[in-house]
């Protein structure tokens, strides 16, 4: 197949500074109170000024050395001008002409495989209100919260390298583990801290077709930018190859009907007039500053993964979990670095505790389990002194309270029966109260081994060791016929 | 100055009225300079009630005729000043600088009911130094203009001759300073908004260099181009009062830190300095009586032995081009605040856009309409580079040639006004009133500090001759200055308007 889509993404991430890129407002804006962090300069009253904060730039810095970007050592601010009510100045502050990093490329792994996507510009800019329409709370009209109105953004632009929708989603979550990892940005989708737009159009190599640009806007989350993205090649393809007409325009993801919809004709788009801000210098950087700031930079994410498959055997897709769950990769490191087995340390993080901490929405480090705990957890299950099962039955008690496997063990009563004797005696008194399956059991009906392995367990409420259980009830099953 | 008592106060051994005498001639107190209202508080001869209480008993009877003030202040609602107080004085204040709690209608409609909610950095160092905020002055609505003609709400008179306009942008300060309203106002200069009216009242106006004010506060009209400057009776009241405005603020990233005390220097001998005198901006179209003015002042100069000499600079022809593309290209971002949606007028329409449209259509007046359209046509994509980019192009050019003319000389001299001031009766076409800024937009474009003084009359009407020096030489220029007023000795002349209030 010789058609192909090319994809380049618009990321904006909110930096997070204490407070706005230019006045000294607080940028907490997820559910404030409308307009409780303003002031006249992000209001946009009449002659405030724009001062700007010197942090954005060490994180603009940092970003854009972790992205292998040439750094510009002047970079100007400019005015984009445009009219709406969330945009209390008439205009954006932003980097149009000469922004503080350019031509950088980030690595991404997709289907096992590592590729470079090539940035094309990183600049700071500064992020618009939000309009509150009416609604039962407020009625009669559209409100204006001016909250979130100039928290400090950094946009990142690739270059259209991305080929499939998977390497789209892939991007994504790399740069935002990579801006975690840089602490420049929480990475929050949904509280809008990370905002993706994709541009995508399509086109056919073999006949030198190509389909009009379309830009995906205002997307919340990185599966719906995938299944827009998704959604929007087949619909190109389509008119590819039927010859039809496509138009340059907006589209966002309707998530109801699952399709794009078109928002606005590029040609409706507005003259921006950027100019440069005469209201701030430019930024000047010094090289032996930028370089301190690169031997400050932690290990990114693409090179952690790959120390992480190195170094321990992972593989792809547990190394990749680490990377995303920052806390449950030090519990890790920490666990198998006082010795325990890489194997039951996975087995045990990566399944029954993940699953639980997913449900309830919390992270390792806010449980009460600590590496000695699980060292316990295994080191009793290797040596049969309980069960897997049990452990797992236990382990939201075990994240809640902050007590040893052995006390809850002991205080509920459980302990594991590894006594011969005991389970042979219950085995047997389960085998006579049953003649009829142990006899079918010795005409050749084995499946029965199972449910008198059921029983006993019902019996001893799950203490006894299965294995143990399985080996008397065959003795005690196939002797029978011995005796007999 | 003379310490002499006047008469009066020598038969009544302390007086309150008067203090100083100068050539003889008795002063009324509001006729004293910043600096001897304040030596007479010193001195016990008055207090600050009696200044403040003289200069309102002036403004109430006679600004019904000047209409400096956009709102005449009432008595009760001015402060009396702490008599220990560096600057114990009422001032004014133009009406696009924030006075927090006061209206600021920057002359325009679409802000008539805008109530400042914060203090501009200049307030807070004036109140700091103990001074009294009287009253907002008129101006061209959002500075833009020369006249105060554009103002969405009168025009004000010359206190010289109130059948003229008094300059502009900053006509009701400097009007409110000839008149005797204010000891000394604050004024925005964009591209001499300041000086132009300075030399139309008689005044002096000071715009120092770029970057030495805090523009914190001051609604912005051509951001890389305003500086609030002080608009006052004598050179050496400028830098009093300049000393008090200068220095860095954090809250306006263009300011510098450049510490210097504008008074320090102010009385060295001028003898020997380097004078020029650009020949384009003394040519044949500027009105005879105040080219024969200005070569009588550069004969004062000359006699104090300063060298003046006559230069070329043909690209000053275009500075005012260049002005008149980067002041509106800025003013139409700078103005886009103004949208009915937070503040200010708001004319309800059907849609969001409507009600923006609508609002700043009846809301701004015709000269802002027509500079935020130029502006809007050399910002868009397609002229950019014609027009914006090429002008900070050519700004750039002009500063290299001005830095070079300023490796030979020390300061540059002009008239600062082409004509003595227009009637207002007159019907001036825009673009005339566009080129009445000719000889002082270069100071903005390169960020000059400059200075406008009286140096003589022009039919009757006061005539200010022009100084500029290099970028943060503010103390040199105030120095010359100073050195010329007193060899010209204006002030030891009657030339006050409306010396006694009953005389017109």
């Amino acid at each position: 197949m010789s058609i192909k889509p090319q994809i380049g993404l618009e990321i904006h991430a909110q930096l997070l500074t204490n407070t706005k890129a230019f006045c000294g407002c607080s940028s907490e804006s997820f559910e404030t109170p409308p307009n409780t962090h303003i002031c006249e300069v992000c209001t946009g009253q009449p002659g405030a000024l724009p001062t700007l904060n010197g942090v954005i730039v060490a994180f603009a810095v940092k970003a854009a050395l972790a992205l292998n970007c040439q750094i510009n050592e002047r970079s100007v601010f400019d005015r984009k001008n445009y009219f709406y009510p969330d945009l209390s100045k008439g205009f954006q502050i932003t980097q149009y002409f000469h922004p503080i990093a350019e031509n950088g490329s980030l690595l991404i792994h997709t289907d096992g495989r590592k590729k470079r996507v090539r940035i094309r510009r990183v600049h700071i800019e500064e992020d618009a209100g939000k309009l509150i329409h009416h609604s039962t709370a407020l009625p009669g009209g559209t409100y204006v919260d001016y909250n979130r109105c100039g928290i400090a953004l950094l946009e990142v632009v690739t270059e259209p390298d991305l080929d499939t929708s998977q390497e789209a989603h892939a991007f994504m979550e790399t740069l935002r583990n990579t801006f975690r990892t840089l602490g420049i940005c929480s990475g929050d989708m949904e509280k809008g801290a990370l905002r993706c737009d994709a541009n995508i159009s399509v086109r056919d190599t073999e006949r030198g077709t190509s389909t009009a640009r379309i830009e995906i806007k205002n997307v919340n989350s990185f599966k719906f930018v995938q299944k827009a993205l998704e959604y929007e090649f087949e619909r190109l393809k389509t008119a590819l190859m039927s010859g039809e007409k496509t138009v340059s325009e907006t589209r966002g993801w309707d998530q109801v009907s699952r399709s794009t919809v078109s928002l606005r004709n590029k040609e409706d788009d507005n003259d921006y007039r950027y100019f440069p801000e005469p209201d701030l210098p430019d930024i000047v950087l010094e090289r032996t500053w930028i370089e301190r700031i690169r031997s400050e930079l932690p290990e990114l994410p693409v090179d952690k993964q790959d120390r992480l498959m190195e170094q321990y055997g992972l593989t792809f897709s547990e190394s990749k979990t680490y990377l995303d769950e920052p806390e449950l990769e030090t519990f890790f490191v920490e666990a198998v670095g006082q010795g325990l087995p890489v194997k039951s340390v996975n087995n045990w993080l990566l399944g029954e505790i993940q699953k639980i901490l997913k449900e309830r929405g919390v992270t390792i480090d806010q449980t009460a389990l600590t590496v000695s705990r699980l060292a316990e957890i295994i080191e009793w299950v290797s040596t049969g002194k309980t069960t897997n099962h049990i452990v797992k039955t236990l382990m939201p008690d075990l994240l809640d309270k902050g007590v040893a496997l052995s006390q809850i063990l002991s205080e509920r009563g459980i302990s594991q029966i590894n006594d011969r004797a005991y389970v042979t005696e219950i085995s047997s008194r389960v085998v006579r109260r049953n003649p009829e399956q142990a006899e079918a059991y010795l005409f050749g009906k084995t499946g029965l081994l199972k449910y008198f392995i059921g029983l006993v367990m019902k019996e001893t409420k799950g203490q006894c060791d299965p294995y143990l259980v399985q080996e008397i009830l065959k003795e005690l099953l196939e002797g029978k016929n011995d005796d007999g | 100055m003379v310490k002499r008592l006047c008469d009066l106060c020598y038969n009544l051994q302390r007086s309150r009225v008067c203090y100083s005498l100068r050539g003889g001639i008795r002063l009324e107190l509001w006729q004293n300079t910043v600096e001897s209202l304040i030596r007479g508080v010193r001195d016990n001869h008055w207090t600050p009630f009696d200044i403040v209480k003289a200069f309102y008993e002036r403004t109430r009877i006679l600004d019904q005729k000047i209409r400096a003030f956009i709102r005449v202040p009432n008595f009760s609602q001015v402060s009396i000043p702490d008599p220990d107080a560096v600057l114990p004085l009422p001032y004014a204040v133009k009406d696009n600088i924030m006075v927090k709690g006061y209206q600021t209608t920057c002359g325009s409609r679409l802000l008539w009911n805008y109530k400042a909610v914060y203090d501009a950095t200049v307030i807070k160092r004036l109140k700091a130094n103990g001074a009294v905020f009287f009253g907002k002055t008129n101006l061209d609505e959002f500075a833009m203009g020369s006249s105060t003609k554009y103002s969405a709400f009168f025009t004000t008179k010359n206190p010289w001759d109130l059948s003229r306009i008094p300059g502009g942008s900053s006509g009701g300060s400097a009007a409110a300073v000839a008149a005797g309203f204010v000891p000394f106002a604050l004024g925005s200069d964009t591209g001499g908004s300041n000086r132009l009216p300075a030399s139309h009242c008689g005044i002096v106006g000071y715009k120092p260099s770029y970057g030495l004010v805090s523009r914190y506060g001051l609604v912005a009209f051509g951001s890389s181009l305003d500086q609030i400057g002080p608009l006052c009776r004598s050179v050496r009241d400028a830098a009093y009062i300049g000393n008090i405005l200068i220095g860095r603020d954090k809250k306006d990233a263009t300011t510098v830190d450049y510490p210097t005390d504008l008074m320090a220097r102010i009385e060295n001998p001028i003898a020997g300095l380097r004078c020029a005198v650009i020949k384009q901006s003394v040519s044949e179209e500027i009105d005879p009586h105040i080219r024969f003015a200005f070569w009588e002042a550069v004969k004062v100069l000359r006699n104090n032995r300063c060298i003046v000499e006559e230069i070329d600079f043909p690209e000053e022809r275009y500075a005012i081009a260049v002005y008149y593309i980067l002041s509106p290209g800025e003013a139409s971002s700078n103005l886009a605040r103004f949208d009915g949606v937070r503040y200010g007028m708001r004319i309800p329409d059907a849609s969001l856009m409507e009600m923006m449209t609508e609002t700043r259509n009846y809301g701004f007046g015709e000269e802002v309409k027509r500079r935020i359209l130029l502006g809007t046509f050399v910002l868009s994509d397609a002229r950019y580079g014609a027009y914006y980019q090429k002008a900070l192009k050519v700004r750039r050019l002009i500063a290299v040639k001005v830095q070079k003319i300023f490796r030979d000389y020390d300061v540059l001299l002009s008239p600062t006004a082409l004509y003595p001031p227009f009637p207002i009766e007159e019907n001036t076409d825009p673009l005339s009133f566009y080129l009445t800024d000719k000889n002082t937009v270069l100071a903005n474009l390169v960020g000059l500090p400059a200075l406008s003084m009286p140096m003589g009359f022009a039919k009757g009407m006061p005539c200010g001759l022009h100084l500029q020096c290099r970028p943060f030489s503010d103390s040199l220029l105030l120095n010359i200055a100073r050195g010329y007023e007193k060899s010209a000795g204006l002030y030891e002349d009657e030339h006050y308007p409306f010396a006694q209030p009953e005389a017109r």
